[in-house]
């Protein structure tokens, strides 16, 4: 055994020295924690207090009453009712399913429809609440709020169910509501409310920051278990505003029947004064009514994929070749640029030779001497083949731009289609080739490559029969100022009426196209040019009638109407693959124009809330 | 007389009811008072209920007493001639972490054991106090401040501080450095080493610092700037301040607290547990809470001072250091003192691992402290001695 040696007292010594400095050391360490709480706790916690009560609050949003939206002559086409929605809190209700025996005394529950809410409350967060009904009516309200206390975790809300009333006639206009499907970081809290409503198309979304309002907010002051103590504030939701619409609901129901005897057209119908739009139909359509009650998926996803889209509004997201109707731009612009007199006379024989490839008139044994009052009102190609390559293809999208085409306009109408006004940009961006002359001479009579829609035919007639720069008003916001019609187009006004005579001429002189737009009213004319914008290059070569239907060529009609005070109304009409324009066009176009007075003449005296919207509502501008 | 009568008394071999008589009862007792605090806060934390952190903290907790007379009564040269091949262990499962370790928030920290994870880190902290203890019982007097003898354990610190650092983990790495050099203060190591050592830290404070990984960086910048980030880094330090101050002098009162509760605490049950105490206790608990650590940490000192041999000092006063390093470092974390790093309260933070190595640490000292006057039998101390 070997015993291990004393250590000298000097080391021992050294170490309890040490072991004190360090516990000396430890000893400042824990007085630097002890200060330091002193300091987070007694000195700053009134500082941190209120934060920590910050975290108690709960805080949840209510929902706004939509705005409504009505016509130009005070009449709904869509409105919120109110409606009283009652929702569970998991959290707060303890046992959801004994709450849901005792509510199923006052809200009809089903005992399947109790245990999926049941089995809903187990999946989601406890603090979210669920929506059990949204059909309560007064007595059940009243009902609940006497058994609240045996009710804990239910609540009842109002919320608004959107009702439309204008049919299938404004469908297209007003859009549809539908819940919100993808959630942003920055959405408004109003959307995070259950059962939240946004516009999905039509007015509904152009205008959905005006018809949305803003969400209320209710903060509750919430105890360690979740349980509300107190209600500490409530900010109440602000309605939405309302949103008045230039069209009367009365002419869109006439527009819709004329246009429901094809299969597919659209008209856009303006008044020339101001520009807005006063009707605008589009046909098949849909009743934005009949989507609002539950859907099956399988039935909406056959109204979205049909292929005659009713749920397209072909007036303003349809782009069509428009055939003839274009000439008066290119005549404008060659007219404009000097590149011809308009009592110059070229020879039609049919057809316009250039680079070796011919490009035929419509009429294949020709016009023979034509100027541009009889080239417009006969609608003789080879006049504009000739007159277009003179002007080049530049200045031509020029003026179509200046009368309004291949843009568009900011009114309220969602997902317009700006159609294409095709030049040597564009193409060379797009399609990286050179242009060539024989696509100006395409572009000259409204085919190849150039697309507009019928709202946009409407603006350019409506230019042509103002000489202003008109802009389609559709819809703003109640109380608003309306919004004021553009000063001058900028061309020669003796080229205008150059152009406005052949367009009188087109209606109302021997061989003019468009003979069955001519109006019988006394005091009224018809000014217009036809259109037949080909689809198919089959068309030239075999009878329409032979042809299959999709291949057949657009008719189209663009025109406007003047009484004695000048022009009133401008409209296009287009009906896809019914052959010529001067056959199913222009007398649609007819029907239209004198349903358009007729209205006009039942309707005058009311108030018209679109001209003088001041005072309706109260709410105030932005 | 006593001290002679002590070191010779009975025989080497003193009865396990001796040993058990010698232990000293008031460490347990304030540790079991600690212990009881953690386990409020647990129930507390766990909205009124002993599920799902309770009911294994006490089972933890009980065990580890065990461990501690079991430890205890364990001869001393049995700790001596196994704690390198501790260190050794414990070294091996560092490295072994960094290969097959479960990775968690950007490191590898712990090692997956079937149902369980453990992180050798917290063994390597006992590990440390035990390997510089038995070197230093060995190192004859006056070779202590000699240069050659400074290079062992400057390595036994320097390797899990090297192998913490890759997980990476700048907490546990710094917890070596202090544990360890404060042993090598205490075994008597010559002043000037440290003054250089300090001296030299700070000159290459820059170049350490550029050395830090991104989240480390990320952590000091927003504890010196914490609004720049309240949702990130910075969200951490923000809650648990209002959740203190939320408290203020005599709290919100038992199960009150309503800021650990509704989850806006982070790891409200593990490193911020002091948080939630703190809030419904008040500062007057945080302080009894305090000074019950301080309290067990002067009875080890004073534990330590009673003792004849190195090994039993060094143990001692390790394992007082330890516990002091884990309370500085977790309360001043809490509060916002310094950068967030994961350091648990012991005895009170839930988790098994920081609850072994603590009661593994205290083990030894009072296995130190039970031993404290028989003599070292050398040669039952194998090969290495």
């Amino acid at each position: 055994m070997f015993l291990q040696t004393g250590e000298s007292k000097k080391i021992r010594r050294k170490f309890a020295r040490r072991a004190i400095l360090l516990g000396g050391l430890k000893a400042i360490g824990f007085g630097m924690l002890g200060t330091r709480l002193y300091q987070v706790q007694v000195m700053e916690g009134q500082l941190y207090s209120p934060l920590a009560e910050r975290n108690r609050i709960s805080e949840f949003a209510l929902a706004p009453l939509r705005g409504q939206i009505i016509d130009r002559f005070g009449r709904i086409i869509s409105r919120s009712k109110v409606i009283y929605r009652c929702f569970i809190t998991p959290s707060l209700a303890g046992d959801v399913a004994q709450v849901l025996t005792a509510l199923a005394e006052i809200v009809p529950l089903t005992h399947d429809q109790q245990r999926q809410i049941v089995m809903r409350s187990q999946k989601l967060q406890p603090n979210r609440p669920i929506l059990i009904a949204s059909d309560l009516n007064w007595e059940q309200v009243a009902q609940a709020n006497i058994h609240a206390p045996l009710l804990p975790g239910i609540e009842i809300e109002m919320a608004g169910e959107r009702q439309y009333y204008g049919g299938i006639s404004m469908g297209h206009l007003v859009g549809y509501v539908g819940s919100v499907t993808k959630f942003a970081l920055d959405d408004k809290p109003a959307l995070r409310i259950p059962g939240a409503k946004i516009g999905k198309s039509g007015v509904e979304l152009g205008m959905e920051n005006t018809l949305a309002g803003h969400a209320g907010l209710v903060r509750r002051e919430v105890d360690a278990r979740g349980r509300v103590v107190r209600q500490m504030s409530r900010i109440e939701p602000i309605r939405g505003r309302d949103v008045v619409l230039s069209v009367a609901s009365e002419f869109q129901a006439r527009l819709m029947v004329h246009l429901s005897r094809f299969r597919q057209a659209a008209a856009v119908v303006l008044d020339t004064r101001s520009g807005d739009v006063i009707g605008m139909a589009s046909t098949p359509g849909y009743n934005p009514g009949t989507l609002m009650s539950p859907l099956p998926l399988k039935k909406w996803r056959r109204l979205k994929q049909m292929h005659n889209a009713p749920m397209l509004n072909r007036a303003v997201r349809g782009g069509y070749p428009p055939g003839s109707t274009f000439k008066m731009v290119t005549a404008l612009a060659a007219l404009e640029a000097g590149v011809i007199r308009p009592g110059e006379q070229i020879d039609c024989n049919g057809f316009v030779q250039i680079s070796g490839r011919k490009f035929h008139c419509w009429q294949r044994s020709g016009h023979g001497l034509c100027n541009l009052h009889r080239a417009l009102s006969e609608s003789c190609d080879a006049y504009f083949y000739e007159i277009s390559r003179r002007a080049g293809i530049k200045r031509i999208a020029e003026m179509a731009y200046k009368l309004g085409l291949g843009q568009v306009y900011d009114n309220g109408l969602v997902g317009q289609n700006p159609g294409l006004i095709p030049d040597a940009n564009w193409k060379r961006a797009e399609r990286g080739a050179d242009w060539y002359t024989g696509e100006t001479l395409l572009a000259a009579i409204g085919q190849g490559y150039v697309q507009t829609t019928p709202l946009q035919l409407a603006v350019m007639t409506a230019r042509l029969a103002t000489g202003r720069v008109l802009n389609p008003h559709f819809a703003r916001e109640m109380g608003t100022p309306r919004p004021t019609a553009g000063g001058s187009l900028d061309i020669s006004s003796g080229h205008m009426q150059h152009i406005r005579r052949a367009m009188w001429a087109v209606v109302n002189e021997n061989g003019g196209t468009g003979p069955l737009a001519q109006i019988k009213r006394p005091g009224f004319v018809m000014f217009g040019k036809t259109g037949t914008s080909q689809i198919s290059s089959l068309s030239s070569r075999i009878p329409h009638e032979k042809l299959r239907w999709h291949l057949r060529d657009h008719s189209l009609f663009v025109g406007y109407i003047t009484d004695a005070s000048g022009p009133r109304f401008a409209l296009s009409v287009i009906v896809e693959h019914a052959g010529s324009g001067g056959k199913t066009a222009a007398p649609l176009a007819l029907e239209i124009a004198e349903s358009a007075l007729a209205i006009e003449d039942r309707l005058g005296s009311r108030r018209d809330i679109w001209v003088d919207g001041a005072g309706i509502t109260t709410h105030h501008f932005n | 007389m006593s001290d002679f009568r002590d070191n010779y008394a009975g025989d080497q071999l003193i009865s396990i009811g001796a040993k058990l008589s010698r232990i000293y009862w008031p460490v347990m007792l304030v540790l079991c008072m600690i212990a009881c605090v953690g386990v409020i806060s647990l129930y507390s934390v766990a909205n009124g209920s002993l599920t799902p952190w309770g009911d294994t903290q006490i089972a933890r907790f009980l065990f580890g007493l065990a461990l501690v007379l079991l430890i205890a009564v364990v001869p001393r040269e049995f700790w001596l001639s196994t704690a390198y091949a501790i260190y050794i262990v414990a070294l091996g499962m560092l490295a072994i972490t960094l290969v097959w370790g479960t990775e968690a928030g950007g490191a590898r920290r712990w090692i997956s054991l079937g149902h369980t994870t453990f992180q050798p880190a917290e063994l390597m902290k006992v590990a440390l106090i035990l390997a510089l203890a038995r070197y230093y019982q060995w190192l004859p007097e006056r070779w202590i401040s000699h240069p050659f003898s400074i290079i062992a354990p400057a390595l036994m610190i320097g390797c899990p501080m090297g192998l913490t650092l890759l997980q990476p983990d700048l907490g546990t790495a710094v917890f070596f450095a202090f544990v360890g050099v404060a042993i090598m203060f205490l075994a008597g190591v010559h002043i000037l080493y440290f003054i250089i050592g300090v001296g030299g830290l700070i000159a290459l404070l820059p170049v350490l610092l550029d050395q830090l990984h991104d989240y480390q960086r990320k952590r000091i910048e927003t504890f010196l700037n914490p609004g720049t980030d309240p949702l990130g880094n910075g969200y951490h330090i923000a809650q648990s301040k209002i959740a203190l101050g939320s408290g203020g002098l005599s709290g919100k009162g038992f199960m009150q607290g309503t800021q650990g509760k509704l989850d806006f605490l982070p790891e409200k049950h593990t490193d911020f547990i002091f948080t939630n105490f703190a809030e419904e206790w008040g500062f007057i608990g945080a302080i009894v809470l305090l000074g019950l650590f301080a309290f067990l940490i002067f009875l080890l000192i004073a534990m330590s001072l009673r003792c004849a041999n190195k090994f039993a000092r060094l143990t001692i006063s390790g394992a007082a250091v330890m516990m002091f390093v884990y309370v500085f470092i977790n309360i001043a974390m809490v509060t916002g003192m310094i950068p967030v790093v994961g350091v648990p309260l012991p005895l009170i933070s839930y988790g098994g691992t920081s609850m072994l190595a603590v009661m593994f640490a205290i083990g030894l000292a009072m296995c130190a402290y039970v031993h404290r006057s028989s003599p070292l039998l050398h040669r039952k101390l194998g090969i290495f001695w």
